[in-house]
């Protein structure tokens, strides 16, 4: 019997070598006295490096007690159930574990030992998986990644951070993580730890820490809780991504986005305005802000007796009496190329230039000028050639304009003097139109003239002649004075409308009394038709009463024209939401839809009808902008053959009291 | 007494019109072809009711309107502007002006606008 005990030792020991689990014991000592292959797997101690040390080493401080609790428990025999718990690795890392514990008796069956048999929790085998690969995405992330406990002690540091920071993994295990901040940022690690203690996490908070050799890094920082197994905060993982380039690149990128802006609306404002002085001022002022120049100024290239003269147009910066004592440049060695039109003049140092300096009396700056040392000077060309003049930038750091600034102010100058040509043709078409303007009002004057004579002598002749036969001839040229009257006012209209220069009147006017007044006129200038009015209520609107007098005697007067087989024409003013609607029915010729399109267009007369029916086609189109005017809007029905209904709608306002006027 | 009415144009033919309708005993009409000759007239003269044009070859209608008004001595006396541009009416307001007709006029609208200062 006693040959075989060894034996089957010998049997167990490997059986329980090849276990997958941790199995292990101790003496009543405490110390290790047996440790398989599993347990070297899951703890990382070889069994020769552990075997007769005390078990406390795999013991984590905090669960010394449990483990008193165990013995206790063996010790009785009550230890049954599979308790989960932790257990301290050889790296010093805890791992999380689901074990058992076995009384070990000697032959007199009294204690002598515990034995363990313990598992890692989870799947083992792809806990380590996932831990390798965590590890090397860790190490090979491009953000530093640190971890630190409450007290913000270090304790893991990866290669990034070594990168980012400057300093080593050796160098930052166990030290405080302040050694990172900024003096002046000191109170923003208590904030962090109190969020993570909290078990909050602290998301991309952009701040700065300190590189070894102690300039400030941007970062962006993203700190996590790290938690124990029970749920309680041990310590922060924190991600820092060095912002430092992006935020460089963000701030280039804001002041490339201010310069555009600047131009944007610097062309905008050039290209809207005609004033040459405006657009030289906002030329000046927009450019000395984007190149950063102290102060900025256009001077006119305005030859004088001397062939030399440039004068002071336009400043930015600089209040104008800085220049008033100094007198304007002179085609000097430094002024001449852009004078010239030759080229741009950009110098770190206009002091230290050679041809700086060379011209009496001042042998460079007169006293009190402005100090510049940087300056940038760029010819503004005409697109014709001319050189309209200059712009100048001066600085009193050197080497402040650089070829970008440079590059702004040329193209901005090409824009201001294709503005400036610009506004110069607008000055003649300004000239032009108000001599067009002129020539409306004597030619409005130089018609009429003979027409009121020749209108007024005709009716004095009706009045003599009594013979039936001559009244006739008479009223027919009467009549067609009368049109020519009419011709003559739309053209003149027409021009007015297309110089902008229709002006109305306008008062408050009780529609349908002015309608009634305006048709009872009418009326008695037809003996064909006869007009219809009706209306429910009285309605108040805002109008000029001439014009619309012309819009309703067009319409009514077109009604007729175009119904010469019928004898009435329907004039109806209707309230509805608001608007006033005026409608003017005929029962004549109608109007094709392929003509209805176009009938309000100028000089559009609808073709076919009747050759008897003259006119210029002006009317409706006069009609339609008097309407527009008064925020109205004209449309028309018809039926070809069967009449047509044209309407205007205003909008109705309510009736302000007429203060008196004393 | 005979009322006086003065008519301020610069066109001869029109002058010789306004006078064809205005004739009669009831009144005495004097010509004006021009500003200054208007300014001498009133000088001496007493016009019922003055029509005056606009557009004159030394003046404009609508500013000695204004003149007239301003000044005591003319101010109550009823002033008609007429014009070729129909839409000097806009501004005739302004002038202060008692009526505005404008040309070519109705002959007889024209009569009886005059006829109606002079009651």
């Amino acid at each position: 019997m006693e040959k075989q005990i060894p034996l089957n030792l010998f049997a167990l020991t490997s059986i329980i070598d090849d276990l997958d689990d941790a199995v292990f014991s101790h003496d009543l000592n405490n110390l290790i006295t047996s440790w398989n292959k599993g347990a070297q797997q899951l703890l990382g101690y070889a069994a020769a490096e552990i075997i007769g040390k005390n078990i406390h080493a795999i013991i984590p401080a905090r669960l010394e007690q449990e483990q008193a609790d165990i013995l206790n428990k063996v010790k009785l025999d009550q230890f049954k159930e599979r308790l989960t718990s932790s257990r301290l690795r050889k790296d010093g890392k805890e791992v999380p574990v689901a074990m058992k514990a076995y009384p070990i008796k000697n032959e007199a069956g009294q204690l002598a030992g515990v034995s363990y048999r313990m598992q890692r929790l989870g799947p083992a085998k792809l806990i380590d998986e996932k831990n390798n690969v965590l590890a090397a995405i860790i190490e090979g992330s491009e953000d530093a990644i640190i971890s630190k406990t409450l007290d913000g002690i270090i304790t893991t540091w990866n290669r990034a951070a070594s990168r980012i920071f400057g300093y080593t993994e050796a160098e930052m295990i166990g030290q405080s993580i302040t050694k990172l901040i900024p003096s002046h940022r000191m109170e923003e690690e208590g904030k962090i730890i109190s969020n993570i203690r909290a078990g909050n996490r602290v998301d991309h908070f952009e701040t700065t820490r300190l590189h070894k050799l102690g300039y400030e890094l941007d970062i962006s920082l993203t700190i996590s809780p790290i938690k124990d197994l029970d749920g309680t905060v041990i310590g922060a993982s924190k991600i820092a991504r060095d912002i430092t380039e992006e935020k460089r690149a963000k701030e280039l990128i804001n002041q490339q986005v201010k310069k555009l802006e600047i131009l944007n609306s610097i062309g905008k404002l050039i290209s809207e305005k005609m004033d040459v002085e405006f657009i030289l001022q906002k030329v000046t002022d927009a450019t000395t802000q984007i190149v950063g120049a102290a102060f900025g100024a256009f001077f006119y290239n305005t030859i004088n007796e001397a062939g030399e003269s440039f004068m002071l147009y336009t400043l930015s910066g600089a209040p104008r009496e800085a220049f008033d004592k100094l007198g304007m440049p002179r085609n000097t060695a430094v002024f001449d190329p852009t004078f010239k039109g030759e080229r741009v003049v950009r110098v770190d140092d206009i002091t230290k230039d050679p041809r700086y300096g060379k011209n009496s009396p001042h042998f460079g700056m007169p006293k009190g000028h402005l100090p510049v040392v940087s300056y940038l000077a760029v010819p503004v060309v005409s697109t014709t050639g001319n050189v309209l003049g200059g712009l100048f930038f001066g600085h009193p750091e050197p080497g402040r304009f650089k070829v970008e600034h440079e590059d702004l102010v040329v193209s901005l100058a090409s824009q201001a003097s294709v503005a400036l040509d610009n506004s110069k043709l607008f000055e003649e078409v300004k000239d032009l139109s108000r001599k067009k303007d002129e020539f409306i009002a004597l030619a409005t004057h130089e018609l009429k003239t003979p027409l009121t004579t020749m209108s007024g002598y005709m009716q004095l002749l009706q009045k003599k002649v009594s013979d039936e036969k001559n009244t006739v001839f008479i009223n027919k040229a009467i009549n067609q004075l009368a049109k020519l009257h009419t011709l003559i006012t739309d053209l003149f209209d027409i021009a007015k409308i297309q110089a902008g220069k229709l002006q109305l009147n306008k008062e408050q006017i009780e529609l349908t009394g002015f309608l009634e007044e305006i048709i009872e006129s009418l009326q008695a200038t037809s003996s064909t038709h006869k007009l219809n009015y009706s209306y429910e209520k009285p309605i108040w609107i805002k109008g000029d009463k001439i014009r619309l007098e012309q819009v309703v005697a067009n319409l009514v007067g077109n009604a007729i024209k175009y119904s010469p087989k019928a004898d009435q024409v329907e004039i109806e003013v209707k309230l509805k939401d608001n608007e006033a609607i005026v409608a003017v029915k005929d029962k004549g010729l109608g109007i094709s839809k392929e003509n209805l399109q176009n009938i309000f267009s100028q000089f559009y007369r609808v073709e076919g009808v009747n050759s008897n029916i003259s006119g210029l086609g002006l009317g409706l189109y006069i009609s339609k902008e008097i309407i527009e005017r008064h925020q109205g809007h004209i449309t028309v029905e018809s039926e070809y053959k069967q009449g047509s209904v044209f309407s205007f709608r205003l909008p109705v306002i309510e009736k302000e009291i007429e203060t008196e006027r004393h | 007494m005979k009322k006086n009415i003065y008519i301020v144009e610069d066109n001869e033919d029109i002058r010789d019109l306004i006078g064809y309708i205005l004739i009669g005993d009831d009144y005495n009409v004097t010509m004006c072809p021009d500003a200054s000759s208007f300014a001498e007239a009133i000088k001496t003269g007493q016009p019922d009711v003055i029509v005056l044009d606009i557009m004159l070859p030394d003046g404009n209608g609508i500013e000695i309107c204004k003149q007239l008004k301003a000044d005591q001595q003319y101010a109550n006396i009823p002033v008609i502007l007429m014009s070729a541009n129909a839409h000097k009416k806009e501004v005739f307001k302004e002038s202060h002006a008692e009526d505005f007709i404008s040309k070519p006029f109705n002959i007889d609208d024209f009569q009886s606008r005059v006829e109606s200062y002079l009651d």
